[in-house]
């Protein structure tokens, strides 16, 4: 009777409590998840201002930002789209999209643009799955060959190299193996798991070659450019220029190590000048256009890499969710948050501020030529990345002539692709 | 009379629920989603048998993974016991004074109480090009870029951050073998080596067989320490059945096959895992 009574009255006041906590809840602010890579990109406190000053024009509505490096905010994503416990705004890659739409982890924007006061569909850049918006990059990063300018004029170079010949000529300048100091630093790693896309298409792009044909299908191994981005790869790897730890490095060994002024050139995305910066304050860079195979003329293309947002599927507050995106693409808020990131806004009405000289550098690269990211979209874009990595690191070794890892990739990738 | 029969498994009711909501639901949900084409990223998956299985066993790249594991996890267990035996019996010994013991004992197991994540970032650092090991030997050693030695390495740091655990069992083991034995052997002429053979080694058979099953399945599981070191590369030289399962979901979104994988690995480890429990019950 007694342990009766005990336990009717332990579930009693546990049914209370519930009670008396859903009731607080209902009265308090809706509180978002915002699941993102970006706060340790940018500088210190500046993400924090941009949500402050958000949670202050909409009091009811809370931001609570989850930051994760790059990659384990996708694993996350994936996670979360798998469980459905995916973080109400998610920071989204153009390259993770085709796959979150395809588990219908995001929110269909569409409807939300259209009915936007802020901005137009016409003003910001929709990502599209089959005809539906899935996510809208809020700033864009363009990829630029990095130079270290006190290494350099250590050995008398002012100028950029333009070509295949004075890029490899300047590293083989600077090169001092002996103190660890090498010309150029890069990774085709599969513990960078985006190294091929940012470290060889950039230069494949820039030598106005194409990795997807007009038919949707992968077409490079018949592409000239990609030859011949190979062909130097190889070169300089045989020259002794290159790292040597180009098959293991991450993005952060590589900027690490640049930073610390052991290489001469590094390629990588203007929002690396943040981290620099803040590593190494003495450091003298700046950036250029990465380097094209003597004679070649016109526009190149330059890599990027957008910062995007989509909202999951499954968030239970869709309108405040778009309040938060609508917020940082609406003009005045994205072009101060593209001058924090040293990036390019997102919204074409924003204006492109940056204090940085470096990246006064970058935005005139970018003007003269033209932006291209073939991944954007594709399915399991990692994959693919991951298996263009490895047959390039059979090629640059010797182990397998250029031609057949260029075909092999290009079989791979048409297998996923669907050609 | 009722009452005291039930008793029992309403204490123990708190932890079957947390052993069902936290190891039977995920094992079935795995198991369940092996047998469909693919879920997760297909909202209506049909069951399909055993073809997620064979499309795994008929895979190259899982041989040549689960081949890793093996030469990964086998390696491992020879020098985890080599170790540990080794400097279990040093701390066991009277080489080192009672307040000098602790100390080293402390400092034996700091690499044990490194979490996996923290091990392989500072071993990425240690190995890397310029890191501190080729400055110090003056080598020049791509050490996690190199397809020769890449998947060395990485046993390598899986045996310097487990090690501590094999030698703290074996020293409990050994503080309860009798000094009678050995003080017998001494009047019986038998030498150190005789003596640690006959009697240090059978003493500690039976905890060296249960810590050598234990570090066998969980040294095949391991996906962290590779992931973040080498990533399974370069040219897939490291890669283990853990980095194979963890693309196969998350790079190639192929859930189904994934979880194929996941169970054929389970399987294994099952076996392993009946040779472990039969005996810890024999020995009761």
């Amino acid at each position: 009777m007694k342990k009766g009574l005990s336990i009717l009255l332990a579930v009693s006041m546990v049914c209370y409590a519930a009670q008396v906590t859903v009731m607080a809840e209902s009265n308090e602010k809706v509180t978002l998840e915002f699941a993102q890579w970006w706060e340790n990109e940018l500088p210190e406190g500046k993400m924090a201002e941009i949500i402050g000053n958000f949670e202050e024009q909409y009091p009811e509505i809370e931001i609570k930002l989850v930051t994760n490096p790059y990659s384990s905010t996708h694993d996350a994503l994936v996670a979360g789209a798998a469980t459905g416990t995916m973080s109400d705004i998610c920071g989204v890659d153009g390259t993770w999209i085709y796959d979150l739409s395809n588990m219908n982890a995001l929110l269909d924007l569409d409807a939300y643009v259209e009915k936007e006061d802020k901005f137009t569909a016409e003003d910001v850049s929709c990502v599209k799955v089959g005809g539906t918006t899935y996510m809208i990059p809020v700033v864009v990063y363009s990829y630029h060959m990095y130079a270290n300018m006190t290494l350099l004029k250590e050995h008398g170079i002012t100028e950029l190299p333009g070509d295949f010949d004075e890029f490899l000529a300047d590293c083989e300048a600077v090169n001092d193996p002996d103190n660890n100091v090498y010309g150029w630093i890069t990774a085709l790693s599969e513990a960078y798991p985006s190294s091929s896309q940012d470290q060889f298409m950039s230069w494949l792009w820039a030598n106005q070659g194409y990795m997807i044909g007009e038919d949707g299908k992968a077409a490079f191994a018949d592409d000239q450019a990609a030859a011949d981005t190979l062909s130097f790869f190889k070169k300089c790897y045989d020259a002794g220029v290159m790292n040597p730890g180009v098959f293991s490095m991450t993005s952060s060994d590589m900027q690490d190590t640049f930073a610390n002024g052991y290489a001469a050139f590094m390629l990588t995305t203007c929002s690396t000048i943040n981290t620099l910066r803040a590593s190494n304050p003495d450091l003298e860079f700046t950036m250029g256009a990465v380097p094209v195979k003597g004679g070649l003329e016109g526009e190149s293309g330059v890599m990027y890499a957008p910062w995007g947002l989509g909202i999951s599927a499954n968030t239970e507050h869709p309108e405040e969710a778009w309040e938060f995106v609508s917020y940082l693409l609406s003009p005045e808020v994205n072009t101060q948050f593209a001058g924090y990131a040293n990036a390019f806004p997102g919204n074409t009405k924003s204006e492109v501020i940056s204090e940085d000289e470096a990246f006064a550098n970058a935005y005139k690269i970018v003007q003269d030529n033209y932006l291209i990211n073939e991944m954007q979209g594709l399915p399991s874009a990692e994959e693919l990345m991951k298996n263009l990595t490895i047959q390039a690191q059979l090629a640059i070794t010797g182990d397998q002539e250029i031609s057949e890892s260029l075909t092999n990739a290009q079989d791979y990738w048409n297998s996923i692709i669907g050609g | 009379m009722k009452r005291r029969k039930i008793t029992p498994y309403l204490y123990l009711l708190p932890i079957i629920l947390i052993f069902c909501v936290l190891l039977v639901y995920p094992i079935y949900q795995v198991i369940s989603f092996s047998v469909k084409d693919n879920v997760i990223v297909n909202p209506t998956p049909h069951f399909v048998g055993f073809q997620n299985f064979s499309k795994i066993i008929q895979s190259g790249e899982f041989w040549r993974a689960l081949g890793n594991s093996l030469e990964f996890s086998i390696v491992s267990l020879f020098f985890h016991i080599i170790l540990g035996i080794a400097f279990a019996l040093m701390l066991n010994s009277d080489l080192l004074n009672s307040r000098f013991r602790g100390v080293v004992r402390a400092l034996f197991i700091v690499p044990w109480t490194f979490t996996v994540s923290i091990v392989a970032i500072l071993w990425r650092l240690m190995l890397n090009n310029s890191g501190i090991i080729n400055t110090i030997f003056g080598l020049s050693i791509d050490w996690f870029g190199s397809r020769e030695l890449a998947a060395k390495a990485v046993i390598f740091v899986n045996i310097w951050c487990s090690y501590p655990f094999y030698m703290i069992s074996i020293l409990a083991a050994l503080q309860g073998i009798s000094h009678v034995y050995y003080e017998a052997a001494s009047i019986d002429g038998a030498n150190s080596i005789q003596k640690f053979f006959k009697i240090t080694v059978p003493h500690l058979k039976p905890v060296l067989i249960s810590l050598m099953l234990l570090d066998f399945v969980w040294s095949m599981q391991q996906l962290s320490l590779t992931y973040i070191t080498t990533g399974g590369g370069p040219i897939g030289s490291s890669e283990t059945v853990g980095t194979y399962t963890y693309n196969l979901a998350f790079k190639t979104y192929q859930f189904s096959a994934a979880s194929a994988s996941a169970v054929i690995m389970m399987m294994l480890c099952l076996v392993i895992a009946i040779f472990y429990v039969r005996r810890q019950t024999s020995l009761d």
